[in-house]
């Protein structure tokens, strides 16, 4: 299996919101799409999701043109939504339907993705929890307790809708999954349960396509990269290998005692960012950083955190589509 | 072109179910049906008796002074038995009957003319040449333009004359058996208004009073299915839009198959309102039967009810016209259903709804105020607008208001209701050919509500790019 994009262009009128777009996905994993507000990651990802049409270009699934409408894909979209007064059964059930998924089957997935994203109490109704063997199944009890109903989506929290949309996503078993700004809006908690299950499909060698603001989560999980600027790729390839051409050019610096600063000045190194815990440090390579450490311990410097590495992919992200910006 | 339609059912069966299932839909159901099922017992409580339609029928017959009879087809075999079918008949039974030669025609059709008294005649003509365009048996009533009331009244009796057409010929056959050939030849009737000068005008636009208030129920039950099945898929779609579901429906269906499942879901939704409306008012006339039953215990079904399924008023009804009419009520509610589902994409808000509905109101409003303005007319027998009744009767705007009524009463011909039917089809599918045009733009649309003209300047784009 492959998704292979090849000079893809989408236009609105006159305005390109996809200019000559091409990129592909190999090996089962996660690419990333990155770009800012309006770069046009979305509208590639609705292009790609068979939802909008394309001007130029052709897009391949194992080397075919791709037909999204009769392909198994999931779909978390950037803009939320669930019908609010509709019960959450009766939407994934629509939603797995749609999606040509047995309702046997589509019921046995609600529980296990239920469970793992511990949305289960929302689902059911405690009654059909507590006891299968209680054969009112919730309408009136002994106590007289009005009969329980199911939760609609407009009683759920803003995170545990996002829990429910991504069990939607996930209904099917899709090979191929596009997850547009997953961990947005959600807390550390809910943010780690999802990023389990992003290692789960994973693992399960699943093809899955990412879009983010948050770089940190795109490093954690990504391995190839396109990032998109008002339609045009700025950067794309394997993460690794971008980062290394960039070389350990960041210095993180912490010293205690003596002032630093004029030593920073004499080599002539940018300071990126100075915090209560110290210096980030832009060198030309680690030859000059060595100099430079070998200086501060004959200068009796007190070093107390050292590190060269290479920039981040913000960094990288803030560098390449600034300088986009610019020209 | 199958794949754009891939999973419509599937949307259709969720928002019919949805629909069905929700809290507002269960409440007017409920509603409709309570007031529908109690409405004759109901009737007969606050009336006294309930027989409102046999009254009213009555007195529209009481107009008629003297039935003058002129029988031109051979030797005046027929005109006695009419007259003797007339005098035994419960309506016309207290009527004076006169048969009269047919040298008397000038005089006796210049007393119908002047007459005061509802004198009216019945002309009787018979054309045996095949070739000829008035082959067969032609009644004709002639009425005088005094008493603004008769003309119902002598349309009433033409259709009463239609009835015993073959019944009449039939009874001649014990005294002549050539009438057998007979039988079996086309009879057709007009009704005529003698005016002023003797100035012939035939009633052919003519609305009577049952017609027109048959025609007019079925206008305002189209207007609320129309109404109700066209808002139903904007706010659907509204919300789907709002609601961002429409998101993760688009990467199992296309945008056709989205609105055609909609679009389905509420005609399905508002005909089985009607529907089971209709079911509730047949069964209150039998509740009311059984509540107020007649002298001999037998069953009392209203006469509203009778006369509504006699022949008199539904004079078009047949299996097949009343299948004709059914699938252009459907069609109308499909039709209007796309033209609510493109003013439901043009909004992204909940709260700008009404302002992308103004589309939708103003297209339905020009539909279905067109007939009626031409029914009100029909009533006054000025409802012969020539090729402007033409095209009410054929463009799917507003054939759906008044054609399926006009087929069943018999005031348009089953011809013409096929034609229109066939139109409203054509109709259906040109929305189509336009949703698919500009229906992919409108569901991603995020902005303000959409006028007329930039969904004309999205389809001129959407056609030049393909």
């Amino acid at each position: 299996m492959s998704l292979e994009v090849r000079n893809l262009v989408k236009k609105y009128g006159e305005k390109t919101v996809v200019n000559n777009l091409s990129f592909k996905m190999e090996k089962p994993g996660v690419y990333a799409l990155l770009g800012t507000n309006g770069a046009g990651k979305t509208t590639t990802i609705r292009i790609i999701l068979g939802m909008l049409s394309y001007d130029e270009g052709e897009i391949l699934w194992d080397g075919k043109p791709i037909d999204p409408m009769s392909m198994n894909l999931g779909y978390l979209a950037e803009e939320r939504g669930l019908y609010p007064k509709f019960t959450l059964m009766d939407q994934l059930l629509y939603f797995a339907k749609l999606k040509k998924v047995p309702k046997s089957v589509a019921k046995e997935r609600i529980k296990y993705w239920a469970e793992k994203l511990e949305v289960t109490e929302y689902l059911y109704r405690s009654a059909d929890l507590a006891s299968k063997a209680d054969k009112t199944g919730g309408r009136k009890s002994a106590f007289g307790k009005k009969k329980e109903k199911e939760k609609t989506a407009d009683q759920l929290s803003k995170g545990n809708q996002q829990k429910i949309q991504l069990m939607a996503a996930l209904l099917s078993d899709p090979e191929f999954i596009v997850l547009d700004e997953p961990l947005s809006g959600l807390d550390p908690v809910n943010a780690d349960i999802f990023k389990s299950i992003i290692k789960e499909l994973i693992s399960k060698d699943k093809y899955v396509i990412m879009s983010s603001h948050q770089m940190a989560t795109i490093e954690e999980f990504c391995k190839d990269i396109t990032i998109l600027n008002r339609g045009n790729v700025v950067l794309q390839g394997d993460l690794n290998e971008i980062k290394k051409s960039y070389g350990r050019v960041n210095m993180f610096l912490k010293c205690e005692g003596k002032d630093v600063t004029p030593y920073i000045e004499s080599f002539g190194l940018t300071v990126i960012n100075e915090t209560p815990d110290g210096y980030q440090l832009k060198v030309t390579g680690e030859e000059q950083a060595g100099q430079f450490l070998r200086k501060l311990v004959e200068e009796n410097v007190s070093v107390i955190k050292y590190e060269l590495r290479e920039p981040s992919l913000h960094e990288i992200f803030v560098e390449k589509v600034g300088d986009s910006n610019e020209k | 072109m199958k794949n754009k339609f891939k999973g419509f059912m599937d949307i259709f069966k969720f928002a019919f179910v949805q629909t069905v299932k929700s809290k507002a839909f269960v409440v007017s159901q409920i509603i409709i049906c309570a007031i529908a099922l109690f409405i004759f017992p109901l009737i007969t409580i606050f009336s006294g008796d309930g027989e409102g339609g046999e009254q009213a029928e009555i007195a529209s017959s009481e107009y008629i002074g003297t039935v003058f009879i002129q029988d031109e087809f051979k030797d005046g075999a027929l005109g006695e038995v009419i007259a003797a079918e007339l005098g035994s008949s419960e309506v016309y039974g207290d009527k004076k009957t006169v048969v009269v030669e047919k040298d008397d025609y000038d005089d006796v059709f210049s007393q119908v003319e002047k007459s005061d008294q509802g004198d009216v005649l019945i002309r009787i003509q018979f054309v045996e040449d095949v070739n000829d365009v008035d082959y067969g048996f032609m009644y004709s009533v002639y009425y005088g333009e005094a008493i603004e009331e008769l003309s119902e009244a002598a349309s009433e009796l033409s259709v009463y004359v239609d009835d015993i057409h073959e019944k009449v010929l039939a009874s001649l056959l014990v005294e002549d058996e050539t009438m057998a050939s007979y039988i079996s030849k086309d009879f057709s009737y007009e009704v005529n208004l003698v005016g002023a000068d003797s100035q012939i005008v035939e009633d052919e636009g003519f609305l009577g009073q049952s017609e027109y208030w048959v025609t007019y129920a079925f206008l305002m039950v189209a207007i609320f299915t129309i109404s109700i099945g066209g808002s139903k898929v904007a706010e659907q779609l509204v919300t789907e839009k709002t609601t961002k579901v429409i998101e993760y429906i688009m990467t199992s269906v296309k945008p056709m198959a989205l609105i055609t499942g909609k679009v389905l879901a509420a005609a399905a939704s508002v005909l089985f309102v009607i529907g089971s409306g209709v079911v509730c008012v047949l069964l209150s006339a039998v509740l009311n039967g059984i509540i107020f039953p007649n002298a001999d215990g037998s069953i009392a079904i209203p006469e509203v009810v009778v006369s509504f399924f006699n022949s008199d008023i539904m004079a078009g009804a047949n299996p097949l016209s009343i299948v004709v009419a059914l699938l252009l009520l459907i069609g109308g509610v499909i039709f209007y259903g796309f033209i609510g589902g493109i003013a439901g994409a043009t909004v992204s808000k909940v709260e700008e709804m009404a302002e992308g509905m103004k589309l939708y109101t103003f297209t339905m409003l020009i539909g279905a105020y067109l007939p009626m303005f031409m029914m009100i007319m029909s009533q006054t027998g000025a409802g012969d607008w020539g090729i402007v009744t033409n095209i009410i009767y054929l463009l799917p705007l507003t054939s759906v208001f008044i054609v399926p009524a006009y087929i069943l009463i018999g005031k348009v011909t089953l011809v013409t209701g096929l034609i229109s039917l066939a139109i409203m089809v054509v109709g259906v599918l040109l929305m189509l050919v336009i949703v698919s045009h500009i229906f992919e733009h409108l569901i991603y649309y995020n902005g303000s509500p959409l006028k007329l003209k930039d969904l004309i300047k999205i389809y001129k784009d959407k056609r030049r790019a393909k």
